[in-house]
């Protein structure tokens, strides 16, 4: 079984938020077993970043309540904070946001993926490090919202 | 040709310059019935405005090309330079439905088909480069930057910029990339025609468009492989703060570059710029 066969079915089983998919071909056999929370990395093992930009941060303990809202990314990729290196920052921490208003890029393959809020509120917290490669389903951004 | 202005009756106001839609029917009438073409003078980036129109709703096919950009750009906003009427700076919006994740593949298939209209108009033996772009030689004659919107985990619009390097001279070129980028002009050596690149670059999208609606995206994935001057070769891998050197052993149905490393390794790499190294 290559590689890329693996690498797609854990991209069908990340897409499907499956917690198991079994595969079975002749006398191979794969077994993949994703975290039940989607917003968890897959196995480091398939898709570990380079080594100076592969650290995860977790999700902040206190980012649970019922008007906080996750901005996950969609992709894997990297994600950066500002349009260009050493622009201003689309958001800090305290940052109002509207609706529809860019947050952050994620970046794979030279595609670039706006990342926009889907509520009006305030930033509380952004998980994600400038640069940092994130997975299909990680909080980049916290938003506190302020309008139902 | 006929003119059309059913999306936007009043076209749009870019630096003083109107502009109105032009209707481009492709022989690949599958895909679109055709592309909505919309032409500027000078615009600040074709993408700028493709995105503009796309969030107003801009039906798929709806392209925007212009003479000049003044702030035309790059991976990471770099700057891509577009001097007056040497170039075709083209960006087009595409609306598959489809997961956020595969947009990858809008960049590989318009890769692939702007190498296949270079080699049908010039017979020149254009290939791709991974990740997004298209090189004549080792040297670089299209740029392809595609910026996507997602709702959710699903593609909401998809704007492909093209920058092709058709009649520029090694003049119109800053020094510091002369070595690493040609253009049409510099290669064929024959007169050659930026509407006519144009339409043939228009021509090959939908057609590889269409193809990549109705067949397996692995079809065109070998494609895109089989032209690739990287794979298969040792390269350094080039990002903001790192560098890797390994061979290409595989480029996947998502874009991801696989890097087999000295030590044996294999390393996925999403993003960078690579460069063959011919020394080992």
């Amino acid at each position: 079984m290559d590689i890329s066969l693996i690498r797609q079915l854990i991209r069908i089983a990340q897409e499907g938020q499956l917690s198991e998919l079994i595969v079975e071909e002749g006398d191979e056999s794969l077994i993949i077993k994703l975290p039940v929370n989607a917003s968890a990395p897959p196995p480091a093992a398939h898709y570990q970043a380079p080594p100076a930009t592969l650290e995860s941060t977790p999700l902040l303990p206190t980012a649970q309540g019922a008007n906080l809202v996750h901005i996950t990314s969609p992709m894997v990729g990297v994600f950066y904070r500002s349009p260009t290196p050493g622009a201003p920052t689309f958001v800090e921490v305290g940052s109002e946001v509207e609706v529809g208003q860019t947050v952050g890029l994620v970046e794979a393959m030279k595609v670039f993926n706006e990342i926009v809020s889907e509520v009006e509120g305030r930033v509380v917290a952004i998980p994600a490090q400038n640069e940092q490669l994130v997975q299909v389903g990680e909080t980049l951004v916290i938003i506190e919202r302020t309008r139902e | 040709m006929s003119h059309d202005q059913s999306l936007f009756t009043d076209g749009t106001d870019e630096g003083g310059k109107k502009a109105e839609g032009v209707r481009v029917t492709c022989e690949a009438r599958e895909s679109f019935p055709a592309f909505l073409l919309y032409r500027f003078d000078e615009v600040g980036s074709t993408n700028d405005i493709a995105k503009e129109f796309a969030q107003q709703g801009a039906a798929e096919g709806t392209a925007i090309v212009a003479d000049s950009q003044t702030a035309g750009r790059g991976r990471l906003q770099r700057r891509w330079t577009s001097p007056k009427g040497k170039g075709i700076y083209l960006s087009v919006i595409l609306r598959p439905a489809m997961p956020v994740t595969r947009a990858p593949q809008l960049t590989m298939l318009t890769a692939v088909a702007v190498a296949q209209a270079i080699r049908r108009i010039t017979g020149l033996e254009a290939r791709t480069k991974w990740p997004n772009d298209v090189v004549i030689g080792e040297k670089k004659v299209c740029g392809i930057l595609t910026e996507v919107s997602a709702q959710g985990m699903n593609l909401n619009f998809a704007v492909i910029g093209i920058g092709v390097n058709v009649l520029m001279t090694p003049d119109d070129l800053p020094f510091e990339v002369r070595k690493e980028v040609t253009s049409l002009a510099m290669e064929w050596r024959q007169p050659v025609e930026r509407e006519q690149v144009l339409h043939g670059i228009l021509q090959a999208l939908a057609e590889y468009y269409h193809r990549y609606r109705t067949e397996p995206f692995r079809v065109i994935l070998d494609e895109y492989k089989s032209l690739d001057i990287a794979l298969g070769n040792t390269v350094r891998v080039i990002d903001e703060r790192t560098q890797i050197v390994g061979v290409v052993e595989d480029i996947d149905e998502f874009g991801t570059l696989t890097l087999r490393l000295p030590d044996g390794r294999w390393q996925p790499v999403l993003t960078g710029k690579v460069s063959l190294r011919r020394s080992q």
